[in-house]
């Protein structure tokens, strides 16, 4: 995972999919990055290589969400596909990670 | 074409009457009919008149009125492209003339005449132009056979009816890789209400096995029109091969036939399968996976005894079954591919787009495919699932999701390339996470449990169902549809998380023993 610490924040950028077969991996990793700049006052998730979030993916992204909390840090969501930004839309968690609405899903459920 | 024993005929051209006069006499020699004409307007005519396939060579000046050397030959092209067609030119005319050769030119001369160069330069080009014709001549035939063949691969609808008779629709797509191939399908009505069906595959590929398998064909027609029974039919052609055809010295013909008999009894309701060395037919009816019956068997023509594979298949109310020579399999094993998306694939290309996708897929052996569906003849509008993927996976699969992921995109992208990208997204998001369910939790990730992944196609409602099923026993309770998604920072944990965002993704969902066996449904039109 890529990191750079430009104007005070972290830009953590997530290098694909976000799925169960990796999310262990990607949360130590996480951890690793938020405990080497504590002085970071902002976190930013860059999804711009992810094309697919599963359930564990989604859980991993809140708990980095909740983790940041914690810290007392900022945290927002960058670069979202439109696929994953109408889902986060569904899930309420656009607003929560800084998004701004996405259009109406292609297939909702009837 | 055969050849002509004729020495050929020539037209020549040229606006210089002693040049004209001079290449008559010389060419005359070699025993050619002789035409001229003094420019190029003045041939063209000629052409016409006469018939360009009734000239042999055209030796032509270069400068001339009206049209030069270089524009008639661009004219006699368009014409007859097999028209072999010389060039008379000074050395210096030459290199301007250089980019003609790729017109087509058969040869140039070089002025003044020789005698024998010019009576040469003109046999070649007679040779040249017959050898053509007789190339395409070819040509034509073997795409007359292809044509044949294809019609005679049939697509007939039986909607008769007896009492208690089920209809059925059938559906072949035949992909030779080259203009003619060797496999074969022949459908017969013995009575009503039963349809009898014979895939044949001779063994290579080409014009050679073409003549065979209509040889074959012919055979097998001609012996279910008078009521002889499959297994009596491959016996007759097993000897036939072994001992008629392969043994009578006067040398071998070592092919060999795989092929397999289908009785579709419609009143009965059942299906009598005799392989003798096909790949297995697959049966898909509705709620089950597909399920493949009468494989392993050897082709007719290597052993005396036979071998074959014989299966009784009940039919239900509706239902379909696949069969395929085994060079779908080929193709599938070559791509990577399960041979039910390759089927789909083939299925789902119209007849008259076949010969295009023919020559972009790149078969490496001739490839058939036939489809029975059968249905009430007046229910509702016939089941008409395609399948397009099954696998079985053992419960401790968890680990290699990804992988099960990648193959199961791969089949699907090719089955249907136009699957808009948002919807892909979201089938594979839905597969994913009701199979990590199933795997996790319905099979408790034990080996010797098996969940099973199968996604079908509706083609007539652009409708994709995917069904995701494990052998445990669901939830204690069906959940129901949710009003909406949960809030992921509510206190309250959500333990299937997964399963509401199979809800939101999904056009629809069904479940059936308490959600042991999810059906998603994605409305390919919608997307």
């Amino acid at each position: 995972m890529q990191t750079q610490f430009h104007n005070n924040a972290l830009r953590l950028v997530f290098p694909g999919d976000i799925l169960s077969t990796n999310v262990a991996e990607l949360r130590v990793a996480l951890l690793g990055h938020l405990g080497a700049y504590p002085m970071a006052g902002g976190v930013i998730a860059d999804l711009g290589l992810s094309n697919l979030i599963d359930s564990q993916g989604l859980n991993l992204l809140v708990a980095l969400f909740r983790e940041c909390e914690r810290r007392q840090v900022t945290f927002r969501v960058e670069n979202p596909v439109p696929d994953i930004q109408r889902l986060f839309t569904a899930l309420k968690l656009a607003e929560r990670f800084g998004l701004t609405p996405a259009p109406t899903p292609v297939l909702a459920a009837t | 074409m055969p050849p002509s024993s004729s020495p050929g005929r020539v037209l020549l051209v040229d606006d210089d009457p002693t040049t004209l006069m001079l290449l008559r006499t010389i060419v005359g020699r070699g025993g050619f009919a002789i035409e001229t004409a003094t420019d190029g307007a003045q041939a063209l005519d000629r052409l016409r008149s006469a018939g360009a396939p009734e000239f042999d060579a055209v030796l032509t000046d270069y400068l001339m009125p009206v049209l030069n050397g270089l524009e008639l030959l661009e004219q006699i092209r368009l014409l007859d492209s097999t028209l072999a067609t010389i060039i008379n030119t000074s050395d210096s005319e030459r290199t301007t003339l250089s980019a003609s050769l790729k017109g087509g030119v058969c040869d140039f001369l070089e002025k003044p005449c020789n005698a024998k160069v010019v009576l040469g330069a003109v046999e070649r080009a007679v040779g040249l132009t017959r050898r053509q014709r007789s190339l395409h001549s070819a040509e034509r035939r073997l795409a007359d056979v292809c044509s044949i063949q294809e019609r005679l691969a049939p697509n007939l609808p039986d909607r008769s009816s007896l009492p208690g008779q089920l209809a059925c629709e059938l559906t072949t797509r035949i992909c030779p890789i080259h203009e003619a191939g060797g496999d074969f399908v022949s459908v017969f009505h013995p009575a009503p209400g039963s349809v009898q069906l014979v895939l044949g595959d001779v063994s290579g590929h080409g014009l050679l096995e073409g003549f065979i398998a209509a040889y074959f064909q012919g055979m097998v027609k001609g012996m279910q029109t008078v009521g002889i029974a499959p297994l009596q039919i491959a016996e007759a052609c097993n000897r036939f091969l072994l001992v008629e055809w392969s043994g009578n010295g006067a040398g071998e013909v070592s092919s060999s036939l795989s092929a397999i008999f289908v009785h579709l009894d419609l009143v009965a309701r059942e299906l009598r399968i005799l392989n003798c060395g096909c790949p297995a037919l697959h049966c898909h009816v509705p709620g089950r996976n597909p399920e493949a019956w009468a494989g392993q068997s050897s082709p007719l023509g290597w052993f005396e005894t036979l071998n074959p594979g014989v299966a009784t298949v009940p039919l239900g109310d509706t239902g379909s079954c696949c069969l395929w020579s085994d060079g779908l399999l080929d193709q599938a094993k070559r791509l990577g591919l399960t041979p039910h998306a390759v089927a789909a694939r083939l299925l789902l290309t119209l007849p008259a787009d076949l010969p295009a996708f023919r020559r972009t897929s790149n078969f490496a052996d001739d490839v058939l495919v036939a489809r029975f569906r059968w249905f009430p003849p007046d229910g509702e509008q016939p089941d008409d699932a395609l399948p397009l993927y099954h696998e079985a996976l053992p419960g401790d699969s968890g680990p290699g999701i990804d992988a099960v992921q990648e193959r199961f995109q791969r089949n699907l992208l090719h089955a249907i390339p136009d699957l808009p990208s948002s919807c892909l997204t979201s089938v594979l998001l839905c597969v994913r996470e009701a199979l990590i369910n199933a795997l996790k939790h319905g099979c408790a990730g034990l080996r010797d449990a098996v969940a099973h992944l199968t996604a079908v196609l509706r083609p007539r409602q652009r409708r994709l169902e995917i069904t995701v099923s494990d052998p445990g026993p669901g939830r204690s309770q069906v959940l129901s549809a949710p009003a909406g998604l949960p809030d992921l920072f509510a206190d309250t944990g959500h333990v299937s998380l997964g399963l509401e965002m199979i809800h939101f993704l999904t056009t629809s969902t069904r479940e059936a023993r308490n959600g042991a066996e999810l059906t998603m449904e994605f409305d390919l039109a919608a997307a």
